[in-house]
């Protein structure tokens, strides 16, 4: 069930309303049963997968629990952390590890049968997975007692506004609210509504409308010129930004109506002037986990330069895993590492020479950190290293600045005039808003505003959206107009 | 934080407020946010008609609404034989026989017409590519009611929420967006609105010089019958009946075309000879097939704008071969 399905906007009311009817102790219990019935509707079958990696995770906590002898407790963790990275192997990376494999051995001469076990890639396994490990992990080092109840848990791993795209919740956050008692909240609704509306605004109104010209130019590059797909590729950073981020609002939103306070996923990430700084704003629960189970474990930044360098190398290139199963995102991650790496020699120079910083040197650092993390966004959404390395040709290699002039190129990206209007509006309204944002609350002001205002203005929210919206083209209006019988 | 008992009552009920505005306020987009076009206007004005002022009905598709002129065939029904009718041509592009069973439904609400015409050519089945839009010419602007939740459900299978609530759909029409599509459905618009359709008047170019041996046929010896689909015999059969409780006279008439989209008048004409075969009494229900009479009429290019739909010259033939039927075949007591 996605969140900008009719059967979302429909079943969300009737889960509140349930919700704040039923008394305290069975609350908790109809979020797990909803929570399961919102992953059943993509596919009931992989429940049992999802449920399994609950129970696995949860025995193993309480089993860590009980332990007294470290060795042990470490048997366990390394026992569920194998069966866990082995599911999301099995389901995510399996296919790509054998072809690429087969490949190589091919090259290498040796006829080797290419093996495909495919298996459709449940909904949100990354983000799941990850979260019960850290809450093992947790579990393990003694940050948080093992929970004993399993529909507290159930609820914890599975609490779907954020089941399948995250935030990445810890046990300390999410788990401890599970069992609070969460009241009807009249600021909580306000708020979580209103995060939801600019959510929608993000996902249907920019991110959906981007997608037209990205899809249009990505699936057919050879016929752009480089300065088309450069213009694309900028947009996708928008699309990505809006989606993702489009999408955490919703979930936020949600959740905050039912009571609950879920982590800030994002933060204006496109204002930061490096790339360590764009990482602290972008996808913050992600970098976060990789932080504290990955980044620090191997060593962090406190054991010599050099293995700071490689801690960061192999934690983005994993990161780049993470995203999906193709060597494309690997790339995207090393690439992240590398800007890292560069960022930490050079910003160590300039220490030494301890130099100021002026308004055109930070818009410099603004620009040259946008550019980058753009140009790694073009792996990220290449189809393959082929497609990606045809596209990086095109740009370097036939720019064609003047083809910006060409109708015909214009016309091929798919969307006219009035929607590149429309987009333009929404997007200089995302960058008010991420400006605003660093400096106030906009979800509290409009809950403090007086009732007749805060209708108005969600009104014209809810309004804005089903008018903007791109809702696909399965409405062909030229048969209207073109139409002769 | 917790509030008290009171508090969570106020809001509730306020939410319940906010709820309602919303779907007050969306149903008024809902009728601003529509697509109109000609054939919207057409329904819309029949409905602000004074009421029975329609006496003669027209539906049918884009054939009647070139061929069948509401104020020209009025004159010519009480200049030549003394009938003074109002008449409607609420004929629709690729309108099909559901709909217009389905709109005399709504038509007789607002009217009383005494005879109802209906061309034929909505009886050819073809693969309409744009299926959906004439199902939108039939409900979009339909009323909410019984009568328009029926055809939705019937005849409506995926993506019938659309119909229901037509701004779903409608607000993806960037591209094409003029002033008209934001203004609201006033009456005095509605006013302003000249006569829908344009008229070509002479053969279109490049008819000019095109043989006229086709009309020149005798199709009269065509007696083979198509048979029409169950579903089609349904909606004949709903029409038939709401005439009758209607007190109304049905005429089932054929305009005079060669081809359209691939469907020569001699296939018209087998649908035509099963109509007559099955549902012409010559008391209610009569049938005129102009395509049989084409050849007596001296049949050419020069009535036709193109191989399908009359120009103005052929509307006056119709109009005169109409009117002289109606005015002699339906009998002196009927107006």
């Amino acid at each position: 069930m996605e969140f900008n399905s009719l059967i979302f906007l429909l079943s969300f009311p009737f889960i509140a309303v349930i919700y704040y009817l039923l008394p305290g102790k069975w609350k908790t219990f109809w979020i797990f049963a909803a929570s399961c019935a919102f992953y059943m509707c993509w596919n009931y079958k992989y429940i049992f997968l999802l449920l399994g990696v609950t129970s696995l995770t949860y025995f193993s906590g309480i089993l860590m629990d009980r332990c007294r002898e470290r060795k042990t407790k470490k048997y366990i963790l390394v026992f569920c952390i194998i069966c866990s990275v082995v599911i999301l192997f099995l389901f995510k990376y399996f296919d790509m590890f054998i072809g690429t494999a087969a490949a190589l051995g091919n090259l290498a001469g040796l006829q080797i049968r290419r093996v495909s076990l495919d298996l459709l890639l449940p909904v949100g396994i990354s983000f799941y997975v990850f979260q019960t490990l850290g809450y093992v992990i947790d579990v393990y080092r003694g940050d948080v007692k093992a929970e004993k109840n399993f529909v507290d848990y159930g609820a914890f791993v599975t609490f779907f506004p954020q089941l399948v795209a995250g935030p990445i919740e810890r046990s300390k956050n999410l788990l401890r609210q599970m069992k609070k008692k969460h009241e009807l909240n009249p600021e909580y609704c306000v708020i979580g509504f209103s995060r939801m509306l600019w959510g929608y605004f993000q996902k249907v109104v920019i991110a959906d409308r981007i997608a037209v010209i990205v899809t249009s130019v990505y699936d057919d590059y050879q016929s752009f010129s480089g300065v088309y797909i450069m213009l694309a590729t900028v947009l996708f950073a928008f699309q990505i930004y809006c989606d993702f981020d489009g999408y955490t609002n919703i979930a936020i939103g949600t959740a905050k109506i039912l009571g609950f306070d879920l982590m800030t996923n994002f933060n204006a990430p496109y204002l930061s002037r490096s790339v360590a700084g764009f990482w602290r704003r972008w996808h913050i629960s992600l970098s976060a986990w990789f932080r504290d189970y990955l980044y620090i474990p191997l060593g962090g930044n406190r054991c010599g330069e050099a293995k700071k360098y490689r801690n960061l190398l192999i934690t983005f290139l994993i990161s780049g895993l993470w995203h999906g199963a193709n060597w494309t995102y690997v790339v995207w991650g090393g690439l992240h590492g590398i800007y890292q790496v560069a960022e930490s020699f050079i910003r160590k120079r300039s220490r030494k020479e301890k130099k100021e910083e002026g308004a055109v040197s930070r818009a410099l650092q603004w620009l040259g950190t946008f550019a980058a993390v753009d140009f790694a966004w073009l792996f990220f959404r290449a189809g393959s290293m082929e497609d990606a390395c045809g596209m990086i040709g095109r740009i370097f290699g036939k720019f064609g600045i003047q083809d910006l002039l060409n109708r015909d190129m214009a016309v091929a990206m798919g969307l006219g005039i009035s929607n590149i209007a429309v987009l333009a509006v929404a997007l200089i309204i995302l960058v008010f808003s991420d400006l605003i944002k660093e400096k106030t609350d906009v979800y509290k002001k409009i809950w403090e505003m007086p009732m007749g205002w805060r209708w108005l203005v969600l009104y014209m929210a809810i309004f804005v959206i089903l008018i903007f919206g791109y809702y696909g083209p399965e409405y062909d209006a030229a048969q209207f107009i073109y139409f002769q019988f | 934080m917790s509030i008290g008992k009171w508090e969570k009552k106020i809001f509730i009920v306020r939410t319940l407020l906010f709820f309602c505005g919303f779907i007050f306020l969306f149903f008024i987009v809902n009728r601003i946010f529509l697509y109109k076009d000609n054939n919207f206007y057409n329904y819309i004005n029949y409905m602000q008609q004074q009421g029975n002022s329609v006496d003669v009905l027209v539906m049918g598709s884009s054939h009647s609404i070139d061929a069948v002129d509401s104020l020209e065939l009025g004159a010519v029904l009480e200049e030549e034989y003394g009938i003074r009718a109002g008449v409607f041509n609420m004929s629709i592009t690729g309108m099909r026989i559901e709909q217009i069973a389905y709109r005399l439904q709504e038509a007789v609400k607002t009217q009383k017409p005494r005879l109802l015409i209906v061309e034929t050519f909505s009886f050819v089945p073809m693969e309409l590519s744009n299926e959906e839009m004439v199902r939108r010419y039939a409900a979009d602007y339909m009323p909410l009611s019984l009568e328009k939740v029926g055809y939705i459900r019937n005849r409506i299978g995926e993506g019938a929420e659309s119909f229901y609530v037509p701004f779903i759909k409608y607000h993806t029409r960037w591209e094409e967006l003029g002033k008209d599509d934001f203004r609201s459905l006033s009456k005095k618009w509605l006013k302003d609105i000249s006569s829908p359709y344009g008229v070509t008047v002479g053969a279109k170019p490049e008819y000019e010089g095109e043989r006229d041996d086709y009309f020149q046929q005798d199709f009269t010896s065509i007696s083979e019958c198509r048979e029409i689909s169950d579903e089609q015999k349904e909606d004949v059969e709903a029409i038939l009946e709401t005439a009758k409780k209607n007190q109304m006279k049905v005429l089932f008439l054929s305009v005079p075309y060669k081809k359209q989209m691939d469907v020569p008048s001699t296939e018209l004409i087998k649908y035509n000879n099963y109509i007559r075969e099955m549902y012409v009494d010559d008391e209610n229900v009569f049938l005129l097939d102009m395509n049989l009479l084409m050849n007596g009429l001296g049949w050419g290019y020069e009535y036709m704008q193109d191989d399908g739909h009359v120009n103005d010259a052929g509307r006056k033939e119709v109009m005169d071969c109409l009117a002289k039927y109606i005015g002699t075949s339906l009998g002196e007591e009927w107006f």
